[in-house]
């Protein structure tokens, strides 16, 4: 090679000589009909689009008139399944332990992870933490200092707020299910615990407040009358779902009705009439004392409060058995729910299969925690699944959401992730960049989820009378859960495949 | 100039297509240790796919691609990865840096990235010569393009290659900057003796700093002598 003087070809080819073909280049009328055959193509295309839509609109406006003046749906009716139920009703409680593990693990591996990259030697560790903690492009324009982002804005860059709403939805979805699930053992541990003893002489095994039950009247006078001789204390109550009107403002309400003494301020007799019965009302329904209400229409006037006898829409209202019965029920001979026994077990179940001896009629004795056990189950059996199925149904969200949102992130950086690949960097190592971003914004909705869920809860109290849905432990696992799974699985999902998406052939011919 | 023996990086009849196009012709190429070559050449003849089949982003249809004594038709994709780490330092045209972060985060991300541990010395000597003093807290976005191309390069200089290899690494500079640029690129190989292969189509500056030319024309490349 020379060192000097004009540049030299080297071999001996001339540059110049290289022949430009002329067969290659297309004639100018072939080019016009290329040209001209994909104009044609897009014509046709354009008018078949433009009949279809126009059609589709005939069509719709159609199916909007016809649905306007029909009321039908389209619903297929499955058969239950008890085991799919009992799956659903399990999801909570799985996704609580996800959130139990997976909340101090993620901030473990991040610790860790930091506290690695504080190590000289740890260039992996460093490398994670540095490239995870900003985005490698912005869609948003730069501040005009070009100044790094401060901790904040680095913390909450980038997570996604469908997966903060999902995060809040999973929770207070969790927390609804467990105030429907456990609230109406409100009422019910306030009516239990004005009834003497801990046994309860019912009709069959699975009463409780939302279903029809009734001794009569001959069977409630037999077992209080066995009872006395036994020396046993009876006391009989009655359950009445009604309304309960105050001022033209309608709620729902759980009457408890059991004998008062005269002394009592709900004590009421016959001739005091169905003008005036004295009833007390759970404080939350924010009705003042001496105020005229109406329970099932029946003018009655407000003698005190309750407290915590409220649930689900339902204000707990407590009043004089004979009062329930004369002008509620309108029937002095309507029997009752049960009749509480304030005597052990065996005693109790001797005092009811003596008192039926001779009637038909059922009758047995279930203890005061099954009873509330029957509540439980049965709002457990009614709700749950949904709110259940609410709360998979956010975590999906969450899941498919940070994936979409990562998808086009990496689709955002491909090129940068893709000229790293092509410098030697390991598809692991951008992996591990990636499902640590995720999950410190998994992290960061969950705490945000978590705080919006605490925050809307009592919107949701406020909306529903009696409702004391409120965040607890378990709720905030299962949002945390909802939050982790969703966005670091995300990232794990469409990380996956890193070198198809930032395919460094591709992405890298610029 | 430096003596050079020892070839680093070699292309042997190698042929490319693309859609059935030839894109490279039979190209043959020789680095050598401490070398610094050019491949020029009209935009579109192929020069940029002599670099991408060098750093193993494109894969010959035939012919040898050796680098650093190794075939790269015979590295599986994680030692292809690791040889390049380790080894070879490659600038494109664009997207080499991560433009939300800041000027160190992108100087010292390569590095640590690959594995390397950052030699806080070098990344000081780089930081003065390539004019980025005062600008580490800043994003790469805000940099003008040439501050972006010296990043870009101080980059992939930190992480101490043996070959580099860079694609227009003055493309959109002023008359200038490419000079200034060029030089900087060979005080920096020369002295760590590191071999470069620049693609470029900037023809005086950059012959101004080679060792080697060659030409591309329409897939075919020949060599030429430099002044």
């Amino acid at each position: 090679m020379s060192k000097s003087g004009e540049a030299e070809i080297v071999p001996s080819q001339e540059l110049a000589a290289i022949p430009v073909v002329p067969d290659a280049r297309q004639s100018d009328a072939a080019i016009r009909e290329e040209f001209l055959d994909e104009a044609q193509a897009e014509r046709r295309g354009r008018l078949v689009t433009g009949i279809g839509l126009g059609v589709a609109a005939v069509g719709a406006t159609a199916g909007i008139f016809l649905g306007l003046h029909h009321d039908g749906k389209v619903a297929v009716q499955t058969p239950y399944s008890e085991r799919a139920q009992h799956i659903v009703n399990a999801v909570d409680t799985g996704l609580e332990w996800v959130g139990i593990v997976g909340l101090p693990a993620s901030l473990a591996t991040l610790g860790t992870m930091n506290l690695a990259a504080s190590r000289k030697k740890s260039t992996s560790a460093s490398s994670i933490s540095r490239l995870s903690a900003t985005e490698q492009t912005s869609i948003k324009s730069d501040s005009s200092d070009g100044k790094r982002d401060g901790l904040i804005k680095k913390t909450v860059s980038g997570t996604s707020a469908i997966t903060i709403a999902a995060v809040a939805t999973a929770g207070l979805m969790t927390a609804i299910g467990i105030e429907i699930s456990d609230g109406p053992d409100r009422p019910i541990d306030a009516m239990l615990g004005a009834l003497p003893g801990d046994e309860l002489a019912v009709p069959y095994k699975g009463v409780m407040p939302m279903v029809q039950a009734t001794e009569s009247n001959t069977l409630r006078h037999n077992i209080e009358a066995t009872a006395a001789n036994l020396g046993v204390t009876a006391t009989s109550f009655q359950l009445n779902l009604g309304e309960l009107t105050y001022k033209g403002q309608a709620l729902s309400d759980l009457a408890i009705a059991t004998e008062q003494e005269p002394s009592s301020p709900l004590f009421w007799q016959p001739e005091d009439g169905c003008t005036d019965i004295p009833v007390k009302i759970d404080k939350s329904a924010g009705i003042p004392g001496d105020a005229r209400v109406y329970v099932n229409g029946v003018p009655a006037r407000v003698v005190g409060q309750l407290e915590g006898t409220a649930a689900i829409n339902r204000q707990g209202v407590a009043m004089s058995l004979e009062a329930l019965d004369e002008c509620i029920e309108h029937d002095p001979n309507a029997g009752v729910f049960g009749v509480a026994l304030d005597a052990d077990a065996a005693t109790a179940k001797k005092i009811v299969t003596e008192a039926k001896q001779g009637l038909d009629e059922p009758a047995t004795v279930i203890t005061k925690e099954q009873f509330k056990h029957n509540s439980e189950e049965f709002w457990t059996a009614n709700v749950k699944p949904i709110t259940n199925v609410m709360s998979v149904l956010a975590g999906v969200l969450s899941f498919v959401a940070m994936g979409s949102i990562f998808g086009s992130r990496l689709l955002r950086n491909r090129r940068e992730i893709a000229t790293k690949l092509a410098r030697g960097v390991s598809e692991n190592h951008l992996r591990a960049v990636e499902i640590t971003r995720g999950l410190k914004d998994g992290l960061v909705a969950s705490v945000a989820g978590g705080a919006i869920a605490t925050g809307g809860a009592p919107l949701i109290n406020f909306l529903e009378s009696g409702l004391r849905v409120g965040m607890d432990f378990k709720s905030a696992m299962v949002g945390a859960a909802v939050g982790l799974v969703g966005s670091a699985g995300g990232a794990a999902a469409k990380t996956r495949r890193l070198h198809k998406i930032a395919d460094k052939a591709e992405q890298t011919r610029f | 100039m430096v003596k050079h023996s020892e070839c680093v990086a070699r292309l042997e009849g190698v042929t490319k297509t693309f859609y059935g196009k030839p894109v490279v012709d039979g190209a043959s190429l020789e680095l050598r240790k401490g070398e610094i070559a050019l491949i020029t050449g009209e935009s579109g003849s192929g020069k940029s796919t002599i670099m991408r089949l060098l750093s193993g982003i494109e894969k010959p249809d035939s012919g040898l691609v050796e680098v650093l004594g190794n075939d790269l038709s015979k590295l599986s994709d994680k030692k292809l990865g690791k040889l390049m780490a380790q080894y070879v330092g490659v600038g494109f045209q664009a997207h080499n840096l991560d433009t939300n972060m800041t000027v160190r985060d992108n100087l010292i991300g390569l590095t640590e990235a690959t594995g390397k541990q950052v030699d806080v010395n070098r990344a000081v000597d780089l930081i003065k010569r390539l004019d980025l003093v005062g600008r580490l807290q800043e994003k790469a976005s805000v940099l003008s393009g040439g501050q972006k191309l010296r990043l870009a390069f101080g980059a992939v200089m930190l992480a101490r290659p043996d070959v580099l290899m860079l694609d227009e690494p003055t493309y959109a500079l002023d008359h200038n900057s490419k000079q200034q640029m060029f030089e900087d690129i060979a005080v920096a190989c020369h002295e760590d003796n590191v071999s470069a292969l620049i693609v470029t189509h900037d023809v005086e500056p950059a012959r101004a700093i080679a060792d080697r030319e060659y030409v591309m024309q329409d897939g075919r490349l020949y060599e030429t002598a430099v002044a």
